[in-house]
C-alpha cells in the first residue's frame, strides 16, 4: 500500500507538491494526470526515495521514503520521465548489472533476463549496444529494468512516451497482466488517453495539490452537470434530430449519419426519460450510453474548480 | 561482486579495448628504459666507475614511480570525477540513485569502478618500480614511503573527485584544473620542499603530494626528516598518510551524504563544526614546536596557520550557506519545529565567524603565552583583523548564495580569490607584503601584522576601510534580498 501525508515539496522558489494525501490499494492502478508542471514527476520522485520532502512524508508498505531507501528501492521498480542508460554497454550487459545490485540468485538471473527481453520485445536486441538502441527501445528498455526483480510497486513516470503503437500495445498488456498480480501500479501522464483504458483509479493533479482522486465512478459526480451522450438509430433520423433539438436539455448537437453525439444536462433518470421519448415516438435505438473518458472527468472536475 | 564495479568491468574491460591499453602502457613503459639506455650510453664517459644497470634502472625507476604519482593524483581524481559526470551528462544517473544498494556500498563501487583501468596500470608499474629501485639503488624507506603516500591518495583524491562533481555537477572540469594546479603545481616552490630544511616542518605543505614527490628524488629525505605532534616525533610519509586517511574519511562522510540526498550540504551543522575543531586541533598538535622552539619567528607560522584555518572555515561557511537556502526555505515551517540552537548560528553567519574567531584565540593564546616573545596586543590586533577579514568572506558568500544560487557562488569565489588570495599570492612571490596591489584589497590587513601596535594604528589603510565597508554593504544588500525572498514564499504559500 502506498500512503502520502501531507507530502510537500519546495523547490527555491516553487511548491511543487503541495501536503498531498493519498491512499493506493494493493491491485490498484493509480494514474496520476494533470498538466505539465503539475508535480507528478516530483511526487513519484519522492515515492521512489530519490528526492527528500520539504515536508510530510510517506509510506510504502509501511516502508517510510526518508528513512528506509534502500528498502524501498528493493521493492518499487521506477522508470522516471527521462532517462538514458550506460551506452557502451549491450542490452543483456546493462541488465545483468541491475540484477546484481538487486541480488538475483546467478542461477536464475539469465532465464529472469531472457523472460523480461521477451515481455518487453527486445529479444532482438539482446546482444546489441545500447548507444545504437532508438529512443522506443531504451523506454522499453526502461520498462524492462523497472520489472527485472519482479517488484511489488511499480511507480511509472509517463511511460508510454515514445513508445510506437505496437509497443504501447505491449505495455499496456503487461499493465495489465501485473494488475491481475495484485500489483500496484501508479502511473503518471499528462495524456489522459493513455490511461484511461487500464486505470482503477485516478488522482487529478493541479500546481501541486491533488483536487480529486479516487475509483473512477466514485469521482465522476453523478449530479445534473453536463455529461457527454451518444445515440445510435437504426433509422428516423430526421425524427430523431427534431426530438433532440426539442429537448431544453441537450445542446452541441452532433451528427454523422445514424450516430448522435450531444451535450445533455441532467441525472440517469432525464437520460432515461430521454429514451422512453425516444422509444414513444417509434425511434428504434441501437444504443444510447454516455461515453466516460478520463478527459470527461478530468475537464469536468478542472471546470467545476474553475468556476 | 559490487553491482557498479560489475558495470565498470563490462563497459572498461572488454578484452580488445584492455588489450590494446595494456600493450600499449607496457611498450611505453619499454621506450622509456629504451631511451634511458640510449642516453647513458652517450654519457656513459662521465660516470665511467657506475654499473650501467645501476644508473639506468634508478633512472627509470624514478620515472615509473613519476607516473605512479600522475596516475593517482591526477587520474584518480579525474577518472572518479568523470565516471560522476557522465552518469550526469547520458541522465543515467536517476539509475544509479535508484539502486537498492547502501550509500556505502555505492561510494565503494564508483571508486573502485571509475579506477579499474588505473589500478591495473599501477599495477603493472608497482613491480617494475621496486625491482628497478632496489637494482638502481634507491632507499628501501624512499619506496616505502612512496607507497605509503600513494595507497591512502588514491582514496582521498577519488573521494574528492566523487563528492566535487557530485555538488559542483557541470563544474567538474574547472575544479579539475584548479586539483592539477593546487596538488601537483603549487606546491612545487622553494616555500615547500626546499625550504623545509631549515625550518620546522610545516604541517600544511606537508599535505600535498609534491612534497612527497620531491622527497622520492632526495636520497635518505625521508628517512631522516620527522614532524613532532604535540612533541611526539612521527615519520614524516606517516604523518602523510595519517592525513590522508583523515581528510579520506571525511571526504567519505561528505560523500555518503550526496548519495543519501544529493541536495543535501556535504557536511551537516554539527559534522561542519567537528570536522573544523578537530582539523583546528590536529593541526596545532603539529604546529606545537613550532610555537615552542619558534620564539618570534613562530609568528610566520601561526600567521600561514591561521589563514589556512580561516579557509577551512570558509569551506565550512560555504556548506552552511548551502544549507542557509535550504533554511529560507523550511521557514514557513519553523514555528512547527524546535530550531536549535545550530540554527540560529547557522541563520546569522557573523555570529558564526565570531565562534571561529574566539574559539582559534583561545586555543592558540597560551602556546604564545608560554613560549612566545610577543606581547598580548599583538594577538589582539591580529584576531581583529582576522576576525574582520573572515567576517568579509562571509558576506560575499552569504549574499552572492542567496541572490544567484549556484553562479553566486562561482561570482562569490571569484571575489576572494580576486581580493583575497590573488594578492597574498602576488605579494609572496614578490616578497614583499606591503606593495601596492596588497595594500588596496582586504588582504593587505595582514601585511601590518607584524608591527608594533603604534605603527600598525598609523598604517591604517584602504584595507581596513575596504572590509568594514565591504561587510555593512554586503550584510544590507544579504538582508534586502533575505527579506524579498521571504515575501516571494510567503505569496506561494498562498
Amino acid at each position: 500500500m502506498i500512503t502520502t501525508k501531507d507530502l510537500y515539496r519546495e523547490f527555491e522558489d516553487v511548491i511543487a507538491v503541495n501536503t498531498i494525501n493519498l491512499e493506493i490499494q494493493d491491485g490498484e492502478i493509480f494514474g496520476l494526470v494533470g498538466p505539465n508542471g503539475a508535480g507528478k514527476t516530483t511526487t513519484l520522485r519522492m515515492l521512489a526515495g530519490n528526492l527528500a520532502p520539504t515536508g510530510g512524508t510517506a509510506f510504502i508498505d509501511g516502508y517510510e521514503i526518508l528513512k528506509d531507501q534502500v528498502e524501498i528501492r528493493k521493492i518499487v521498480g521506477y522508470i522516471p520521465d527521462f532517462f538514458n542508460f550506460y551506452p557502451e554497454l549491450k542490452v543483456w550487459e546493462c541488465l545483468d548489472y541491475f540484477a546484481e545490485a538487486h541480488k538475483i540468485p546467478k542461477e536464475s538471473r539469465r532465464d529472469r533476463i531472457d523472460y523480461i527481453l521477451d515481455v518487453t520485445d527486445l529479444t532482438e536486441k539482446r546482444d546489441a549496444f545500447i548507444k545504437g538502441l532508438s529512443r522506443g527501445m531504451i523506454q522499453r528498455l526502461g520498462l524492462a529494468r523497472a520489472m527485472l526483480h519482479d517488484p511489488r510497486i511499480y511507480l511509472l513516470d509517463e511511460p508510454l512516451s515514445g513508445i510506437d503503437p505496437r509497443g504501447r500495445l505491449k505495455l499496456k498488456e503487461s499493465l495489465k497482466k501485473l494488475h491481475g498480480e495484485r500489483k500496484i501500479i501508479m502511473i503518471s501522464s499528462h495524456i489522459l488517453a493513455e490511461l484511461s483504458d487500464f486505470c482503477t483509479s485516478i488522482g487529478i493533479m493541479e500546481k501541486g495539490k491533488i483536487i480529486s482522486a479516487g475509483r473512477i465512478e466514485e469521482i465522476e459526480p453523478d449530479t445534473t452537470i453536463e455529461r457527454t451522450l451518444h445515440l445510435e438509430v437504426l433509422s428516423d433520423e430526421e425524427k430523431v434530430e427534431q426530438i433532440l433539438r426539442g429537448n431544453e436539455r441537450i445542446s452541441a448537437l452532433e451528427i454523422k449519419g445514424k450516430t448522435f453525439t450531444f451535450s445533455f444536462k441532467g441525472d440517469k433518470v432525464d437520460i432515461t426519460d430521454l429514451n422512453e421519448e425516444l422509444v414513444r415516438c417509434g425511434v428504434k435505438i441501437v444504443s444510447l450510453a454516455e461515453k466516460k473518458t478520463l478527459e470527461d472527468i478530468y475537464l469536468r472536475i478542472s471546470k467545476e474548480r474553475m468556476s | 561482486m559490487n553491482a557498479i564495479v560489475k558495470r565498470c568491468l563490462y563497459a572498461k574491460f572488454r578484452p580488445s579495448r584492455i588489450t590494446a591499453i595494456v600493450c600499449a602502457y607496457v611498450a611505453f613503459l619499454l621506450f622509456i628504459l629504451y631511451i634511458i639506455y640510449t642516453a647513458w650510453l652517450g654519457g656513459r664517459s662521465l660516470h665511467p666507475s657506475l654499473h650501467p644497470s645501476k644508473v639506468v634502472f634508478e633512472r627509470w625507476s624514478t620515472i615509473l614511480f613519476s607516473i605512479q604519482y600522475l596516475l593517482v593524483f591526477l587520474g584518480g581524481f579525474s577518472l572518479t570525477a568523470q565516471e560522476v559526470y557522465k552518469e550526469r551528462l547520458q541522465k543515467s544517473i536517476v539509475f544509479f540513485e535508484s539502486l537498492p544498494l547502501r550509500p556505502g556500498e555505492k561510494l565503494r563501487g564508483m571508486i573502485l569502478g571509475s579506477n579499474l583501468t588505473n589500478l591495473l596500470l599501477i599495477l603493472i608499474t608497482i613491480p617494475l618500480a621496486v625491482i628497478s629501485g632496489l637494482v638502481g639503488g634507491i632507499n628501501p624507506y624512499n619506496i616505502i614511503a612512496t607507497y605509503m603516500i600513494l595507497i591512502p591518495g588514491i582514496i582521498l583524491v577519488s573521494l574528492i573527485g566523487f563528492v566535487g562533481t557530485l555538488s559542483a555537477g557541470r563544474l567538474y572540469r574547472p575544479s579539475l584544473f584548479l586539483f592539477i594546479f593546487v596538488m601537483l603545481i603549487g606546491p612545487c616552490t622553494r616555500y615547500t620542499w626546499l625550504m623545509h630544511r631549515n625550518i620546522p616542518m610545516d604541517p600544511f605543505s606537508l599535505l600535498f603530494p609534491a612534497f612527497y614527490y620531491g622527497m622520492l628524488f632526495n636520497g635518505e629525505a625521508c628517512n631522516i626528516y620527522t614532524i613532532s605532534f604535540f612533541g611526539w616525533k612521527w615519520w614524516v610519509p606517516l604523518y602523510g598518510a595519517f592525513m590522508y586517511l583523515y581528510l579520506g574519511y571525511w571526504s567519505a562522510l561528505a560523500s555518503i551524504r550526496k548519495i543519501k540526498s544529493e541536495e543535501s550540504p556535504p557536511l551537516s551543522l554539527k559534522q561542519s563544526v567537528i570536522f573544523f575543531f578537530l582539523s583546528e586541533l590536529i593541526f596545532t598538535g603539529f604546529m606545537w614546536d613550532t610555537y615552542a622552539y619558534g620564539g618570534r619567528s613562530a609568528i610566520n607560522s601561526f600567521l600561514s596557520l591561521n589563514l589556512f584555518n580561516l579557509f577551512f572555515a570558509l569551506f565550512v561557511v560555504s556548506f552552511f550557506v548551502k544549507d542557509y537556502k535550504t533554511f529560507l526555505v523550511s521557514l514557513g515551517e519553523s514555528n512547527k519545529k524546535k530550531v536549535s540552537i545550530l540554527h540560529y548560528i547557522h541563520r546569522y553567519p557573523l555570529l558564526l565567524g565570531l565562534i571561529f574567531w574566539v574559539y582559534v584565540f583561545l586555543l592558540s593564546i597560551p602556546s604564545f603565552w608560554l613560549f612566545g616573545e610577543l606581547q598580548l596586543h599583538h594577538f589582539l590586533l591580529y584576531f581583529l583583523r582576522m576576525g574582520l577579514f573572515l567576517s568579509l568572506f562571509i558576506a560575499v558568500i552569504e549574499l552572492c548564495a542567496i541572490i544567484l544560487k549556484e553562479r553566486g557562488k562561482i561570482l562569490g569565489w571569484i571575489i576572494v580569490v580576486v581580493l583575497c588570495i590573488v594578492p597574498l599570492v602576488l605579494g609572496v612571490a614578490n616578497e614583499n607584503y606591503s606593495v601596492f596591489f596588497l595594500s588596496l584589497s582586504p588582504a593587505g590587513i595582514f601585511s601590518t601584522s607584524l608591527r608594533d601596535i603604534k605603527d600598525t594604528i598609523e598604517s591604517i589603510d584602504l584595507s581596513f576601510v575596504y572590509i568594514v565597508g565591504g561587510i555593512v554593504i554586503f550584510k544590507i544588500l544579504s538582508l534586502y534580498r533575505r527579506k524579498k525572498l521571504l515575501k516571494i514564499r510567503e505569496r506561494m504559500v498562498r
